[in-house]
């Protein structure tokens, strides 16, 4: 019974076997996939690198790496690891694909290959590695590409860790006013334009916005991936936000449309990150004094009218090109010593941008 | 893929030759594999096994004998080539 056919896919064959190169190919080029060569784990590598592969078969035994090397390599790469590898290998190789199957090969043939046995592993394989990619898609959907990568990589568990990292808090100025005199539409029009400007400022610095509640967003620095910079990152964005919202108001002005005010509150340092709900929902975010004090900030920029408020945490993590001043204390629920404010400057920011 | 073969075998052939010569028992098993597998390939059973004896000799570095293998691995090739060279001027049905 033959297999099957598979959607054509890009295939490389690596083999330092010029015979075993075509009696691999030629079947697979009647199918319509599309095959280059390698012969060696070198050249297979540089090849991997250079263009789109959908699957790759591979020779265990070659010259400069043999196929071992190749799939360690493999599976450190981040970009290429997720290509599935069929082994092909002698009979009395067995052990070595063991080897490679715990390695992290998806499957394995014996040769002399038998062309049936070839047609429907491959079949199989490139099915698997379709389904991934719409997993792939439909989880960056609904999570930041930095959490779907996350949950794809390490897995989902319920549970969090201690890092260090920013947390910001921005809402929009006397929204339930805005809500209560215009039409819903023209509300969720607003929403929609002002999510994907700060979104896009966030994004831009590499912060994941984890939640939306209203006109209110809480965005992180820092987590799931860990960085360095993530207090300038974070202040960065919201010097952005403040920006991107001014001119978003000229285009509103322009139009005799509502214009808006936002206020962003960022603090730094240990959090608990990790997934939070239950096994059938969750969402990923952080949890900790900091992100209280944050949230602080974010309401303290009506008492105090600045638009962006940050802490002492957050202060010393930035350089020089970004202007502070002291804002006074703040006291928070729940914390002995009150905080030191800091209003960040977005004057110079109107200035270079004109 | 025979006319592959019996471009590139003679080359493979004389290698194991030279590099059992020089010592090299890494090379020697590498192209004592290719050949094996490539005589398996086309069904040559005797020309297979003496490859597939050469590479373990050569994987546990024990070449004792060696030359012998060798001389016979040469004589099976010559039939083989003679044997598939036919095949590849016989005119497809």
């Amino acid at each position: 019974m033959s297999a099957p056919a598979a959607p054509p896919g890009a295939i490389l064959i690596v083999d330092d076997n010029r015979v075993n190169q075509l009696l691999l190919s030629r079947g697979l080029e009647q199918q319509g996939h599309a095959i280059v060569f390698a012969g060696h784990g070198r050249e297979a590598l540089d090849l991997l690198r250079r263009r789109h592969f959908d699957l790759m078969l591979l020779d265990v035994l070659m010259p400069e790496l043999d196929g071992y090397q190749v799939l360690a390599e493999l599976k450190l790469d981040p970009h290429l690891r997720d290509i599935p590898v069929i082994m092909t290998s002698s009979l009395d190789e067995l052990d070595s694909v063991v080897k490679c199957v715990e390695m992290g090969a998806e499957d394995y043939l014996t040769k002399p290959i038998n062309p049936v046995l070839l047609n429907a592993r491959i079949t199989a394989s490139l099915e698997k590695k379709r389904l991934r990619d719409q997993q792939r898609e439909l989880i960056s959907k609904f999570a930041t590409k930095e959490v779907a990568e996350d949950l794809l990589t390490s897995g989902f568990s319920l549970g969090g860790k201690h890092i260090d990292a920013s947390a910001l808090f921005c809402d929009i100025r006397s929204f339930t006013t805005i809500v209560e005199a215009r039409e819903p539409a023209e509300t969720i029009e607003l929403l929609n334009d002002y999510y994907t400007l700060m979104m896009d400022a966030i994004g831009g610095e590499g912060g994941i916005v984890n939640q939306m509640v209203g006109d209110g967003l809480m965005a992180i620095f820092g987590a799931p991936v860990p960085r360095e910079d993530h207090r300038q990152r974070a202040v960065l964005a919201a010097r952005q936000m403040v920006e991107l919202i001014r001119l978003f108001n000229e285009e509103q002005t322009a139009q005799d449309k509502l214009q808006i005010q936002i206020g962003v509150g960022i603090a730094s340092g240990p959090v608990v990150a990790g997934y939070t709900g239950t096994h059938h929902r969750a969402t990923y975010t952080c949890v900790g004094d900091t992100v209280n004090v944050a949230a602080r900030l974010e309401s303290h920029t009506k008492v105090v009218g600045r638009p962006i408020l940050i802490d002492e945490h957050t202060r010393c993590g930035l350089d020089d090109v970004i202007a502070v001043e002291a804002h006074g204390e703040l006291l928070v629920k729940g914390k002995t010593q009150p905080v030191q404010v800091y209003a960040v400057h977005v004057d110079s920011l109107v200035a270079e941008s004109l | 893929m025979i006319d592959t073969f019996l471009s590139d075998a003679p080359a493979l052939v004389a290698a194991l030759r030279t590099t059992y010569e020089e010592g090299d028992t890494e090379a020697l098993r590498r192209t004592a594999h290719t050949l094996k597998s490539n005589g398996q390939i086309f069904g040559a059973g005797r020309f297979s096994e003496l490859c597939r004896d050469l590479e373990e000799r050569a994987r546990r570095g024990t070449l004792d004998g060696t030359a012998d293998v060798i001389g016979r691995i040469d004589r099976e090739y010559a039939a083989l080539e003679t044997t598939l060279t036919a095949l590849g001027s016989t005119p497809a049905p």
